[in-house]
């Protein structure tokens, strides 16, 4: 038997002993501080097992070679004999005399003892232990001596000789600190205590013996030990905690300060990022997000780099304001919108024209996400507030929810570097649906499509074809990321520091087929296209976070942080070919192109039409955050927070003179700035009090205040001077616009909290004005009532070896969406109509304005569990929550007896619903030592329905997006295929033959109804060798797929040419141009989100590098779609703006896959 | 921006609570506080700059300038109502009559909506969803004369408030166009026109159906309003005699409408200009344009031919084949093998000028009245009008060059108007005098009016005014239909609003 086995058996805890071997053999390898647990004598277990590696690493030789009397070897099998007849055992044994004194050592004493094969220092610690006799080694002599320590205050009060008393120690696994308030007790006893601010606990009149220490503090893992307690003195014990799955102890961060998350009645979702980045694919925020918090939905606008994505928060609640989740960086707000009108390209977004999306309309292009201008390795932690429950005391539009990010802050010590970088290539997987073409000859001898409906047509052959599966014509390619990070923190006690830098450089998947680069160069004598033209999805970004945190005396201290981000975003017509080449045929023995346009083929000479307009992007988000706390009395806190975020933003859209385009080839150039400034201030003040009866009183109050302000100007010119892209020597001004707001919004708030041991109930109201409500508003006003209790910690629990934690919570909260800036303004347009022999001035009413317009208010209540499992392998939190929409926003038609037909007013009106339950699961399912498999699974599903609509007001909205009471919000709706028939019995289905219902009915919810995410890691060969994969997995989008559907393109169908089609493939064709029935699909998709295979390499080599840690990953993204879904992919849409979702053929999100290093210096 | 105003977001109403109050005030020195620090003023908070693109700030547009855009708008307005839509007064009340019948008659198995209306087939929409069953032409007309209304109020308030030096003939003007608008809508629409209000000031206030008496009632009191404030203009005062005349004809109290228009001189003609050339920003480039533009023009298609037609469904008059110069007409394009006429005093090229109210009108309604008194004053009246050629002077327009669409004796016409014959018989008269009229005010909007009297005040049988019997489209019959429903989108919207009260005359 080894002496860790003996140790083992000791301690009665394999694993745990196991785990603290590995960490001190770790330590004692790397050179590093060893952790607290390693460096005191905790127990006999860990002591021996200390002595034991002592041992074996050959330091206690003699100068003669023979061992050093403590590292001989001894065999003992003693069971509850004296203390003195084992010392004589091991005297025996291993030729050494023990000197000591039967007055000082109690050799009464019974002990036992079974080792085989260890030192005589773990023979003689192990049954001297608990007796306050220390063995000293002194010239050769082996003495038994009184123990001497310094005393700790604890052990001051310790009992006097005749009485034993234990001191225990409680400090945190990770930071090394002591854990206050944890509580300590003696198994089989009604002894406990609890842990000082220094993490100190004393145990009086401990029976002495072996006896089992036990220690449990809310989002820890317990622990126990078994220690052999003395007849009198002390001994003492240290705990080092993990903390638990369900992370109650975590802190986070409120509107009103940093709380403990289990004294909070709402379910908050932390994510700390390094965890993360450590083993996933991350690459922005947005992956940070993704499938991490239950309750979230990512929609993603277009898999080009950089492109936004909907982020929506326990369903969509808005109809006209925004439903995008508010931005909290470091205590300030940022400018977050990702769908407003801002979001689009300033420069194309307000010249309708120059970009035409799938169905031939002018689209708006998106511009990248303010929120995935922040570096993810700059973050330290992103805690997410999914509702008015939570964030009640945000302010404006914290309905939506809140994302709080937190950047990096340095630990004081000396400077840590990290730097990691990664390279990877992106691509399309699978095959686009291929188009079924039914191919004949007309007069000219030119192909047509034979559709079964036209019987005069003699279909020569069924062909099947797709040109984007095809590399020689497809316009996509391969992708390639490259980024760059770079970290250094540290600092001293009164200051640190973290600074964080990173560049990212993306090209997209698209590119321009050689045979398009070949005509352009005939077209252009010669010439090649420029780089944009034939890569024209870049993007690159440079980040630099800095956050220095100042201890400002005994009472203050203060933190500034800033991030500055450059941004520059690039794409072109080309993207808006996928759908074009979708309905493309191409004769490819005679290299012929063929478009289709309903049900006829047209000869076309370009394969792509358009792939010469450019659109760029050109960002710099820039935040400054300061914080400054004051603790002026024990029980008074003060803080303010102060910053600002600007975001400037550059647009240009260029069609370069001389192209090939039917409406202009003197070029055009749309030139945009646009820009958004956020102020924010914020003060708050806390202070605390004990109440009678055992109560606690916590009181908050504080003043918000913040303004944003926008802006836009927007130049556009035609006939550019040949060979120029600017503004310079342009023929015409085309256009001219500019638009501005500034909303100012200030609120103030009380948050009284009261606690009693673990129960904790908080209050709290807002009041808010702003300057977009209406005249004659009331102050709206928002309460919030939270309630949390650790059952798990009251002494009546009955389960307590079932859970190791159990809380219950819920909460109560309004919040509210302000109206947009304007919208409570009458305005005028201006005309200049022909009026007595001139043009005169004319000024008629635009909007009618709404004096009475307040915001909209949502209330939700949340209630659910958070609880850990069979000793923290298995965490359980569970909401549920029902969230109302009041005073929703809408376009209220108002009657033509007003101000003529089609007046719309904003009004306060109807009532939205989002019912939903969120599960999280965390699991261990091993953990072992070489081996663990950990699992995080989290299932949300969310219900949506407009619960009212107002008087007077009729469902409205866009088949595709409609409004209706009863119904989701934006939902599905089509006119329905009511039945068809073969009348003529030709065994074709003809328009004549369908019956199509007047009314429209409804088809499904644009957003999904059940989503599901799991995320596994394996970790082989005690954490050097790390697998992780992540599924999502949805269920019940109802997705208009326009790209295979619309009336261009029903190729895809069968029922158009295909004799062998079914009468309903036929029917669906038939009326494809009169409703969107048959190309409405409810979706189940499941993905395979991402797969990483990394190696931490072993210190020694990674020393070798220079480095203190390394590691090397291999990533992929979106390696995997299972779907019912005809098209590409369902989870795109074609909208960055608004609240449409639908796939037009837009890109989706190509796949991807990296190899990525990280170091730590 | 003075506190006040900062206290309209903050502190808004009276009727807070005092606890509420209380927590205005210490959120409002808090704000202040944090304001301050923020190197924020006051006036920076509140500040107004809000707004879309290209839309300006409604605080720069509290001017005179300002108002005096508001009205030019208003003109404009009602001039669109009356004949610069397709679907404006002019056009729709002529498909409504025997003025003019639906081009689309001549595609077989085509239905569209000027057919419904000219066929009297309008339907009145229940209200409870999309205005599904209301034709068109109807919901715009409606949308149209209700705009004008507003339009007018909204820049009268402007004026009194931003501009109250400038003349009060502006202001007369505005009450004349309004009540100009209620004429026009009570002459189309069924009893029950709500007169709902956009407020100055304010949002606006929706009011109940108003019987046709009543919205007739509701003009005069605009055309009295006008008369006592536009004493600098002699135009606007005319205007609002021959305006006030009319509505009082409507009432059948034709010795007041009489007297109101006795003032009006021979040779007075307010005239709607329209010109060829589009307006610069215009949403579409036919802002200024007449009605003709589209209905005999170039551009002609489904939904927007219109005709001439002679003697339409039995008792429709004989425009062009009685020869008379006041109907003059040309052939036009061929539509799917129907030749289209037009008149021929109607430009197709969008420009022109069309008569609101005339010196001729006001004889006419004299001439009526003097119908009523009884004896022969009202035919010498009558052919006083056909052959005195001092009712031809230039147009009432800034444009002198333009010609308006009324015929002007005098100018080569006389010769083709001889002196009419009393036809004997009381209703023969009638008859006769609301012929002349159809001629004298041939498409300018007074036909609708004048068979609804005739029915209403002279007792006579629809069937025996309206076109009737088989109708040349898909619709086989005329419907029965004397005046036009109010579109089903104002029952969705206004709750005081509950259907016409009546669809008879």
């Amino acid at each position: 038997m080894t002496a860790r086995r003996a140790a083992l058996l000791l301690a009665g805890c394999v694993p745990l002993a196991w785990a603290i071997t590995a960490r001190r053999a770790a330590a004692q390898d790397s050179a590093a501080p060893a952790p607290a647990s390693a460096a005191q004598p905790v127990s006999g277990a860990s002591g021996a097992a200390a002595a034991d590696a002592a041992g074996a690493a050959g330091a206690g030789r003699t100068e003669r070679g023979a061992p050093a009397p403590l590292t001989r070897r001894v065999s003992l099998a003693l069971t509850d004999v004296t203390l003195g007849a084992a010392l004589q055992e091991i005297a025996s044994q291993s030729g050494i005399n023990l000197s000591y004194s039967g007055r000082v050592v109690p050799v009464s004493r019974r002990v036992s003892a079974h080792f085989t094969d260890v030192t005589v220092r773990v023979a003689l610690d192990a049954v001297l232990a608990g007796t306050g006799i220390e063995v000293r080694e002194e010239e050769g002599r082996i003495i038994l001596a009184r123990r001497h320590h310094v005393k700790t205050s604890e052990e001051g009060e310790a009992d006097t000789v005749g009485h034993a008393a234990v001191v225990v120690r409680v400090v945190d696994t990770t930071t090394s600190q002591p854990i206050p308030g944890t509580v300590v007790g003696v198994k089989g006893t009604k002894l406990t205590a609890t842990t000082s601010q220094q993490g100190y606990a004393l145990l009086r009149s401990v029976p002495s013996g072996l006896q089992v220490v036990t220690v449990r503090f809310l989002g820890y893992v317990p622990a126990e030990k078994q220690i052999v307690v003395p007849d009198s003195g002390y001994t003492r014990v240290s705990f080092t905690l993990r903390m638990g799955m369900s992370r109650l102890q975590e802190v986070v961060t409120t509107a009103t300060g940093q709380r403990r998350r289990y004294e909070l009645g709402n379910d908050i979702t932390i994510l700390n990022v390094d965890s993360i980045t450590a083993t996933q694919p991350i690459t922005s925020v947005t992956d940070l997000l993704e499938g991490r918090v239950p309750g979230l939905t990512v929609q993603h606008t277009s898999g080009a780099p950089g492109d936004p994505s909907r982020l929506r928060l326990r369903g969509t609640s808005s109809v006209l304001r925004g439903n995008d989740p508010i931005v909290i960086v470091d205590g300030i707000r940022v400018y977050s919108a990702q769908s407003d009108s801002t979001s689009g390209n300033v420069a194309s977004s307000q010249f309708g024209g120059f970009f035409h999306n799938a169905s031939g309309g002018a689209t708006s292009l998106a511009a990248p996400s303010p929120l995935d201008q922040l570096d993810p390795h700059s973050i330290e932690t992103i805690e997410v507030l999914k509702g008015p429950s939570a964030a009640t005391l945000y302010g404006p539009d914290a309905a939506n929810g809140v994302i709080v990010i937190t950047t990096k802050r340095g630990q004081a010590g000396p400077a840590r570097w990290t730097a990691s970088a990664s390279r990877g290539t992106s691509y399309m997987p699978g095959q686009y649906p291929t188009g079924i073409y039914s191919l004949g000859q007309n007069s000219l001898g030119d192909l047509q499509l034979c559709t079964l409906t036209d019987f005069r047509c003699h279909a020569d052959s069924v062909v099947r074809f797709q040109a984007l599966n095809d590399d020689r014509y497809s316009v996509l390619g391969h992708g390639q990321t490259t980024n760059v990070s770079l970290g250094v923190s540290g600092g001293s006690a009164a200051l640190t520091y973290a600074l964080t830098g990173s560049y990212d450089d993306q090209t997209g998947i698209l590119r321009l087929p050689d045979v398009e680069a070949a005509r352009f160069a005939t077209l252009h004598g010669g010439a090649a296209p420029p780089d944009w033209m034939q890569r024209p999805q870049q993007l690159t970004r440079w980040s630099g976070t800095s956050r220095l945190t100042a201890k400002l005396g005994a009472r203050a201290d203060a933190s500034l942080s800033t991030t500055l981000t450059r941004e520059k975003q690039q794409r072109s017509t080309l993207e808006q070919q996928i759908s074009t080449l979708m309905g493309t045929y191409i004769d490819v023995a005679d290299g012929t192109y063929y478009r289709t346009s309903g049900t006829l083929l047209s000869k076309t000479d370009e394969l792509v039409p358009d792939f010469y307009q450019r659109a760029t992007d050109d960002a710099t988000n820039f935040t400054n955050a300061a914080n400054v706390t004051w603790r002026p009395l024990s029980w008074l806190t003060t803080s303010a927070d102060g910053g600002i975020n600007v975001i400037s933003r550059d647009d240009e859209v260029l069609l370069p003179r001389g192209m090939k385009l039917s409406r202009d080839t003197s070029g055009l150039l749309n030139i945009g700035h646009g820009g958004s400034v956020v102020s924010t201030v914020n003060l708050r003040a806390t202070a605390t009090a004990p109440l009678p009866l055992g109560f606690h009183l916590q009181l908050a109050t504080g003043a918000n205040y913040s303004k944003t302000s926008q802006s836009a100007l927007t130049t556009g010119v035609s006939g550019l001077a040949p060979g120029t892209s600017s503004l310079n020597g342009a023929d015409e001004i085309e256009l001219a616009t500019q638009s501005a707001s500034d909303v100012t919004s200030f609120g103030w708030y009380l948050e009284p909290t009261f606690t009693h041991r673990k129960f904790t109930i908080s209050t709290g109201l807002r009041l808010d004005g702003s300057s977009t409500f209406g005249a004659n508003v009331h102050l709206p006003a928002f309460p919030k009532l939270g309630v949390s209790w650790l059952i798990s910690e009251e002494p009546f629990f009955p389960f307590k070896n079932f859970f190791d934690v159990f809380r219950v919570r819920a909460a109560y909260g309004r919040a509210g969406v302000w109206p947009g800036p304007a919208d409570q303004l009458r305005l005028y347009t201006t005309t200049r109509p022909w009026l007595d022999g001139g043009f005169q001035d004319a000024l008629d009413v635009l909007k009618i304005g709404n004096s009475a317009l307040r915001p909209e208010r949502s209330s939700e209540m949340e209630g659910g569990f958070d609880a850990d499992m069979f000793g923290d392998r298995l965490s359980v939190e569970l909401t549920g929550y029902r969230k109302m929409r009041y005073d929703a926003i809408m376009n209220v038609p108002v009657a033509p007896s007003v101000y003529g037909n089609l007046v719309n007013m904003l009004r306060n009106i109807g009532v939205i619903r989002n019912t939903g339950l969120e599960l999280n699961v965390t699991t261990q399912l091993v953990r072992t030592d070489p081996f663990t498999w950990s699992t995080t699974f989290n299932l949300s599903r969310n219900h949506n329905q407009v619960t009212e609509l107002g008087a007077g007001v009729t469902p409205f909205g866009s088949n595709d997006s409609r409004v209706v009471a009863g119904y989701p919000l934006f939902g599905r709706w089509a006119r329905p295929i009511l039945g068809y028939a073969d009348v003529d019995s030709n065994h074709v289905i003809t328009r004549n033959e369908v019956q199509l219902g007047d009314t429209l009915v409804f088809m499904g919810s644009s957003e999904p109804n059940y989503e599901a995410n799991l995320f596994s890691t394996f970790s082989f060969l005690r954490g050097a060798l790390t697998a992780s994969v992540g599924f999502g997995y949805e269920d019940g989008l109802t997705q208009v797929n326009r790209a295979i559907g619309g009336p261009g393109q029903s190729i895809f169908s069968p029922g158009l040419s295909d004799p062998s089609s079914s009468f309903a493939q036929q029917a669906a064709v038939a009326v494809m141009s009169e409703t969107s029935y048959g190309l409405l699909q409810t979706v189940s998709t499941l993905r395979l989100n991402s797969v990483s295979v990394s190696f931490n390499a072993p210190p020694s080599l990674a020393r070798r590098f220079g480095t203190q840690a390394l590691s090397i990953a291999l990533q992929g993204m979106n390696v995997g779609l299972w779907t019912n879904y005809a098209g590409k992919d369902p989870n795109v849409n074609a909208f960055s703006t608004g609240n449409a979702v639908m796939d037009t053929g837009v890109l989706p999100m190509p796949r991807s896959w990296q190899l990525s290093v990280h170091a730590t210096y | 921006m003075p506190m006040t105003s900062l206290s309209s977001i903050a502190l808004p109403s009276h009727r807070r609570t005092r606890a509420g109050t209380r927590g205005a005030r210490f959120g409002l020195a808090v704000f202040l506080a944090a304001a301050t620090l923020s190197g924020c003023s006051p006036e920076k908070l509140a500040g107004n700059d809000q707004l879309p693109p290209n839309v300006p700030d409604p605080g720069q547009t509290a001017t005179p300038a300002g108002a005096i855009a508001a009205y030019h708008s208003a003109i404009v307005q009602l001039r669109t109502a009356f004949g610069g839509h397709d679907n404006s007064f002019v056009p729709v009340t002529g498909l409504l009559t025997d003025e003019l019948r639906s081009g689309d008659v001549s595609q077989p198995n085509f239905t569209t909506d000027p057919m419904l209306v000219d066929s009297r087939f309008m339907p009145e929409d229940p209200g409870i969803g999309d205005d599904s069953t209301t034709p068109f032409p109807v919901w715009t007309v409606y949308g149209l004369l209700q705009k004008a209304r507003g339009q007018a109020r909204q820049a009268r308030g402007a004026l009194l408030a931003y501009a109250p030096d400038s003349s009060r003939a502006l202001v007369g003007a505005l009450n004349a166009i309004e009540g100009y608008a209620d004429v026009l809508l009570a002459d189309l629409f069924c009893s029950g026109v709500p007169l709902s209000t956009l407020d100055f000031g304010g949002d606006f206030t929706y009011q109940p159906g108003s019987s046709t008496e009543e919205v007739y009632q509701h003009a005069i009191a605009f055309f009295d309003s006008a008369l006592a404030v536009s004493a600098d203009s002699e135009r606007v005062m005319n205007l609002a005699r021959v305006g006030k005349g009319r509505a009082l004809l409507a009432l059948g109290r034709y010795a007041e409408a009489a007297q109101a228009v006795a003032d009006v001189p021979d040779d007075f003609r307010y005239t709607f200009d329209f010109s060829a050339t589009a307006a610069p920003n215009a949403i579409n480039g036919d802002v200024n344009r007449m009605f003709a533009y589209h209905d005999f023009g170039l551009s002609t298609g489904p939904g927007m031919a219109t005709t001439m037609v002679d003697t339409e469904g039995v008792n429709g008059l004989s425009y062009i084949g009685s020869g008379d110069p006041r109907t003059a007409w040309v052939s036009g394009a061929i539509f799917h093998g129907l030749a289209l006429v037009r008149p021929a005093s109607y430009p197709t090229n969008g420009s022109g000028s069309l008569v609101l109210a005339s010196g001729v009108e006001a004889r006419l309604i004299q001439a009526e009245a003097a119908l009523q008194a009884g004896g022969a004053e009202w035919l010498a009246m009558l052919n006083a009008l056909r052959t005195d050629g001092t009712f031809d002077t230039r147009p009432d327009s800034a444009d002198s060059t333009k010609t308006d669409t009324l015929w002007h004796a005098g100018t080569g016409g006389v010769a083709g108007l001889a002196p009419l014959a009393d036809p004997g018989s009381p209703d023969a008269r009638v008859s006769l005098l609301f012929q002349e009229r159809a001629y004298w005010l041939f498409l300018t909007g007074h036909r609708q009016g004048d068979l609804r009297r005739l029915i209403r005040d002279y007792g006579r049988d629809p069937e025996r005014v309206y076109p009737t019997g088989t109708y040349p489209g898909a619709f086989d019959t005329y419907g029965g239909d004397v005046t036009a429903p109010i579109p089903g989108t104002e029952r969705v919207s206004n709750p005081l609003f509950t259907g016409c009260r009546s669809r008879g005359a």
